[in-house]
């Protein structure tokens, strides 16, 4: 019942729609209870008057017969027409309610989803949901008011006959519907599950196709889907198993009802007090006050497949975000003097520190060039500045306040970051610039790209700016793709710039246009460059060498590359390949430190 | 039918020949369960005319309970027979479809995956093949029973009352008729429907993987503002076709419910005037609602056709997509462990208009009209055993030579030859036996480190752990917590580009293949990673030919052979020193070369 009442938490805005509709589901199964008794009612008494020729006022049944059918049918239209607005509704907002939930987390707990699996869960799972209402609640509410109502017309007529049907409508609205969800919630549960691992399957074998042709693996892969789809239709066959057993028992328990009835009346008729013609309304009022209760075996069958849906979409809700915001956060930062004081990382709670100990200080206007292995722990400093993770030791302060004072927001607002994998989304160029500042003009969106030597590559596309680029941006060069989320960062026109591999996919006279076009953007602003792209981090004006999540060295290149044997052989892979010239920078003697401070 | 509507109805017509027993089946059973149910109503009758008119007693009218009660056992076994053959019908189907959905996809070829939206394919193979369930299970056997039960009813009532049989016959042809009318433009509506739903769930999964990128941009809540007005313009979208399907029940329903009420009215009228006895008419006004019942329920029937037309729809397109398939059935000579020798003859390739070439090998003009042919008369040979350096700037063809050895495309122009024997004519899977491919980034796919090196090939640890050491990865692997056990792709362990693809020279390691395409990871690695790549290459192209499209300097200087490529055209070739010496391209990319891009 939790997940029921999560659920109902949930739909708190669309309550009055649900009740709408549910009040207006009644009204069409009472009106065709009564349509069905009042109709025999009126057969029988109009037999009756023509048996012994008497008077009988058939204006009123008459009108009530028309009256009810109308009532019925048009109340169904409005019934499903409110539920189902009222069903998407709820969709609508699980759907934000679930983003809203994931957009928080870090890009490391976000790692655990596959993108097939992310797409079972927010489609398929939240379209699950909509079982609750249309298919759980609706049903049970309308079955309980309209059961009583009709359970205490027969008791009218006779107790008896109220109680055994009451009995059968129990069984068939309740024990069976039990019976069947507590048989059906495995194969649910199942189900689901075999649902999302198909599709996962089928994100590999789509965007591996290339790599599964060539080793001929695709045939093991295909093998896979079918061996999945079977186990998946397995499953389903145990559900309409189900299925067939509580249509086949509704209608068994119908008829049963409608016998018994008969067979408690026929008595009852011999007996003063009781006119013969209540036979037949009685008879066919058993009949039609199952109609009430049809539905519940599908509802509850539902419940098993919706508690899976609703566990998985709630295991997020357990994640905590590793960054929380401040409950009074502090205005945004003026400047961008950042120290770090014994900051230690760690991307898993029992993983090794990806930081561990590093203290530095990165003045505002300074470019500051972040070098070091792999798994130095560069880029966790990026991530640290845009409170993507949080520190485990140590402080981090930005204009001498402690980072955790600021709206994180506030903080991001400041940086304009070219992360290393840059991702584009399925949409126009122009669109996937604006990322960067929704708001910028055309003439603002354009220096961007020229500034990041893009602008004619992007005119020479077939739709220029408005060019989709493909999913995952897949009809860019590595080079084009690396340019759009530098022009991206740039638009955005923030002080602190975080440039992660920036030169990857470009070829050097490329890297070094751009060079030159940041050099005059960067007046003012504070850069922070991680790379290994040699011919930049000599240009800026300290490099800061990581290993293992410290500082091992500082300096500027000429200096590290005279006194550091680390920075050497760290370098040597840009050098050693190079042209003569680059190798003679590292043989020669250094040139005269500059003054840097 | 529309143009647009009849190919895919066509379609799942003709996929119903392979389900015609369990829906005739389905067909059979129900049916005998609509004429058990007219006996059981003929018997109510009789009980209830009895009862109310001849004071017959429960000992005279027991018989009567006695066979509606075994009749009642009786529908309870048909009702569940039905659904299963109907059930087994539309699996059969799913299963079926499912399976070649694969296949084509197989058959598709990599020029078609770079093109599709992985999103929409995903959604058209598992839950597209899902809804063709509603036309299999529900649509064929319940239209069946839709003519067949009232048709059966109508033959009982028809020598009791005629009138009400009159009635009944003029409303039923109308139910149908009013259900095409409106049925044909909430058709079109579905579609567009199904279509909007796949745009919608694409957007979704962009969303979800570009989290990160929206979160670094402060647009996490403009993406939630977004996604709640794209739901809401769907829920809108969806009401406008489900008020055409909820009108066209209501129409139905009230065709049907008014006629009801019409001939109880003059049931009671006749039986007024004495003109009809009770047991008669209370016969048919039994049966009035089960006439109806069956063409009532085609309303949400024909909802569920429309459902099933729309994901054919997106089915029917994969299936007929183009495909380049290969016919080739020569083998000879080919196979694991064979070294063989590779021969480009005056190759060309231009790719399709609304495809653009591989990751890095794409240039702003590649795209632009008229295209120019990404590959043009490309003539090479390998030599077995011979390593091959490819080079040249980026956009000029050097990727799609990579494909083209591979057999992922297909040239327009001149012939790939091994042995001397053109691809077109060769086996494909034998020609991949012996090929392997190291590509740039490396899919890793969802399971075990294991089962991304063996790729469903059985090989002994000990041969893999082998094979990591030569591709220099052995001790980054072992340093894992779970070793070759380590859950990889998009929810396992992240690898770098480096590691990744030290990765994929393993698997072209084990694979023992005569014949490896390697395209070099161009990001930039620490002199580490770099070493141990270049290692690796080394390694691989030891006993195989190896095709190596080359990034950085050092793989290229243990290269064979250098080939310059160049607007799709091959420039120069020879050995590092007589490139060099000739001044040309090579000299150039050299000379502005840092090591890290060539």
């Amino acid at each position: 019942m939790g997940d029921l009442r999560w659920w109902l938490t949930l739909a708190r805005p669309y309550l009055g729609y649900f009740a709408l509709g549910i009040l207006l589901s009644v009204v069409t199964v009472s009106a065709n209870m009564a349509l069905l008794a009042v109709s025999g009612w009126f057969l029988a008494s109009m037999a009756a008057a023509g048996l012994v020729a008497a008077d009988f006022n058939y204006f009123t049944p008459a009108a009530l017969i028309r009256g009810l059918a109308i009532t019925r049918t048009v109340g169904r239209y409005f019934e499903r027409l409110v539920s189902h607005d009222a069903t998407l509704r709820l969709l609508t907002g699980l759907r934000v309610w679930f983003y809203r939930q994931v957009e928080p987390l870090s890009p490391l707990q976000l790692q655990g989803l596959r993108s097939g699996d992310l797409l079972a869960r927010i489609r398929a799972d939240i379209d699950t949901l909509d079982s609750v209402y249309l298919r759980l609640l609706t049903p049970a509410v309308v079955a309980l008011v309209c059961v009583t109502g009709a359970v205490a017309v027969l008791a009218v007529y006779s107790p008896a006959v109220a109680l055994v049907d009451l009995a059968l409508l129990l069984a068939a609205g309740a024990l069976l519907p039990a019976l069947v969800e507590r048989l059906g919630r495995r194969p649910g549960t199942e189900a689901v599950e075999i649902g999302a691992a198909l599709k996962a399957e089928v994100v590999d074998a789509v965007e591996g196709l290339g790599e599964l042709t060539v080793f001929g693996a695709f045939d093991e892969r295909r093998r896979r889907v079918d061996e999945l789809g079977r186990r998946w239709i397995a499953c389903q066959a145990r559900l309409s198993r189900l299925s067939g057993l509580s249509q086949a028992g509704v209608l068994v328990f119908t008829h049963l009802a409608v016998l018994a009835t008969a067979w408690l009346m026929v008595p009852l008729l011999q007996s003063p007090g009781v006119a013969a013609v209540d036979f037949a309304p009685v008879v066919l009022l058993a009949m039609g006050c199952f109609e009430a209760v049809a539905q519940l075996p599908g509802a509850w069958q539902a419940l098993g497949q919706m508690r899976a849906a609703t566990r998985r979409l709630r295991a997020f809700e357990a994640l905590r975000p590793g960054v929380t915001e401040p409950e009074t956060p502090v205005e945004a930062p003026a400047n961008d003097a950042l120290r770090f004081v014994g900051v230690g990382v760690r991307h898993a709670p029992e993983g090794a520190a990806a930081l561990d100990g590093l203290d530095l200080a990165i003045a505002p206007g300074e470019r500051v060039a972040l070098v070091g292995p792999s798994g130095a722990g560069k880029s966790t400093v990026a991530q640290l500045l845009l409170r993507l993770v949080e520190a485990e030791h140590g402080t981090l302060h930005w204009d001498g306040r402690p980072i955790g004072d600021y709206h994180s927001e506030d903080l991001r607002a400041r940086i304009a970051y070219v992360p290393q994998k840059i991702y584009l989304f399925h949409a126009s160029v122009r669109d996937n610039l604006l990322i960067g500042a929704p708001e910028a003009g055309e003439d603002a969106m354009i220096e961007a790209a020229r500034l990041a030597c893009l602008h004619d590559e992007i005119l020479a596309l077939p739709e220029g700016y408005d060019t989709l680029v493909g999913e995952e941006g897949l009809k860019l060069s590595g080079g084009q793709i690396r340019r759009l989320g530098i022009a991206r960062a740039l638009l955005r026109d923030a002080p602190l710039l975080i440039l992660d591999e920036p030169c990857e996919g470009l070829d050097n006279a490329t890297a070094a246009r751009l060079w030159r076009n940041l050099d005059g953007y960067l007046a003012g602003r504070t850069l922070l460059l991680i790379s290994h792209h040699m011919a930049w981090v000599r240009e800026v004006d300290r490099v800061l060498m990581l290993e293992r999540g410290r500082l091992l060295a500082e300096g500027d290149h000429a200096t590290l590359a005279r006194d550091c044997t680390d920075y050497r052989r760290l370098a040597g892979g840009g050098l050693s390949g190079t042209s003569s010239d680059d190798e003679s920078a590292c043989d020669t003697p250094p040139r005269p430190a500059e003054l840097s401070s | 039918m529309q143009t647009t509507t009849t190919k895919p109805l066509g379609w799942l017509k003709q996929e119903s020949r392979r389900v015609r027993t369990p829906v005739t089946w389905a067909i059979g059973l129900g049916l005998a369960s609509g004429v058990l149910l007219i006996v059981q109503a003929t018997l109510l009758a009789h009980v209830a005319d009895g009862a109310i008119f001849k004071q017959a007693p429960l000992a005279t009218l027991w018989p009567a309970f006695a066979a509606m009660l075994a009749i009642l056992v009786l529908r309870g076994g048909l009702t569940y027979a039905v659904e299963h053959f109907a059930f087994s019908a539309a699996s059969t189907v799913k299963l079926a479809v499912r399976e070649r959905l694969m296949r084509q996809l197989q058959a598709l070829g990599l020029v078609w995956q770079r093109g599709a939206q992985t999103g929409d394919v995903v959604n058209t193979v598992t839950d597209g093949v899902e809804h063709l369930e509603a036309y299999y299970a529900r649509y064929l056997p319940q239209t069946a029973l839709a003519a067949l039960i009232p048709l059966a009813i109508l033959a009982v009532i028809l020598p009791i009352d005629w009138v009400s049989a009159l009635i009944l016959m003029v409303t039923a042809p109308l139910i149908p008729v009013f259900m095409i009318f409106i049925g044909k433009g909430a058709e079109k509506l579905n579609q567009r429907q199904w279509r909007r739903m796949g745009q919608l769930s694409g957007h979704f999964l962009d969303a979800l993987q570009g989290l990160t990128t929206l979160k670094v941009f402060n647009l996490g809540r403009r993406e939630a503002r977004l996604i709640e007005r794209l739901s809401d313009e769907y829920r809108t979208s969806t009401l406008k076709v489900l008020r055409l399907a909820f009108v066209s029940s209501l129409v139905l329903e009230f065709l049907a419910t008014v006629s009801i009420a019409l001939v109880a009215v003059l049931i009671g009228f006749r039986l007024l005037w004495g003109e009809l006895d009770f047991e008669s008419g209370f016969l048919v006004l039994l049966l009035a609602p089960e006439f109806y019942l069956p063409l009532r329920n085609m309303g949400g029937v024909y909802h569920a056709r429309m459902e099933a037309l729309g994901a054919a729809e997106r089915i029917v397109e994969l299936l007929d997509a183009p495909t380049h398939e290969w016919t080739g059935t020569r083998c000879d000579g080919l196979g694991a462990g064979q070294v063989p020798r590779v021969e480009l003859a005056g190759l060309g390739y231009t790719y399709p208009a609304d495809d653009v070439a591989s990751d890095d090998d794409a240039t702003a003009d590649k795209a632009q009209a008229p295209r120019k042919p990404a590959l043009d008369e490309i003539s090479l040979c390998i030599a077995p055993g011979e390593t091959v350096a490819v080079v040249g700037p980026s956009g000029a063809g050097k990727s799609t030579l990579a494909l083209m050895l591979l057999g992922l495309l297909r040239p327009d122009r001149g012939a790939v030859r091994v042995d001397g024997v053109a691809l077109d004519e060769i086996d494909i899977a034998a020609w991949r036996e012996s090929l392997a491919w190291v590509p740039q980034q490396p899919r890793l796919f969802f399971g075990t480190l294991r089962d991304n090196l063996c790729l469903g090939q059985d090989i002994d640890d000990a041969a893999l752990w082998h094979a990591l050491e030569q591709a220099q990865a052995r001790e980054f692997v072992a340093s894992l917590p779970q070793g070759l056990d380590t859950p990889l792709g998009e929810r396992g362990v992240r690898l770098s580009g480096g590691e990744a693809q030290r990765l994929a020279i393993t698997r072209a390691l084990v694979r023992d293949a005569g014949f490896v395409v390697a395209d070099e990871v161009s990001a930039h690695l620490d002199a580490d990673n770099e070493r141990a790549l270049v290692k690796a290459l080394k390694a691989l192209g030891k006993g195989r030919s190896l095709v190596v499209i080359a990034h950085r300097l050092d793989t290229v200087r243990h290269a064979d052979r250098i080939v310059v490529l160049e607007d799709g055209r091959v420039r120069e070739q020879g050995s590092h020193d007589e490139l060099l010496a000739a001044g040309g391209l090579y000299a150039r990319l050299v000379s502005g070369a840092t090591g890290e891009a060539l």
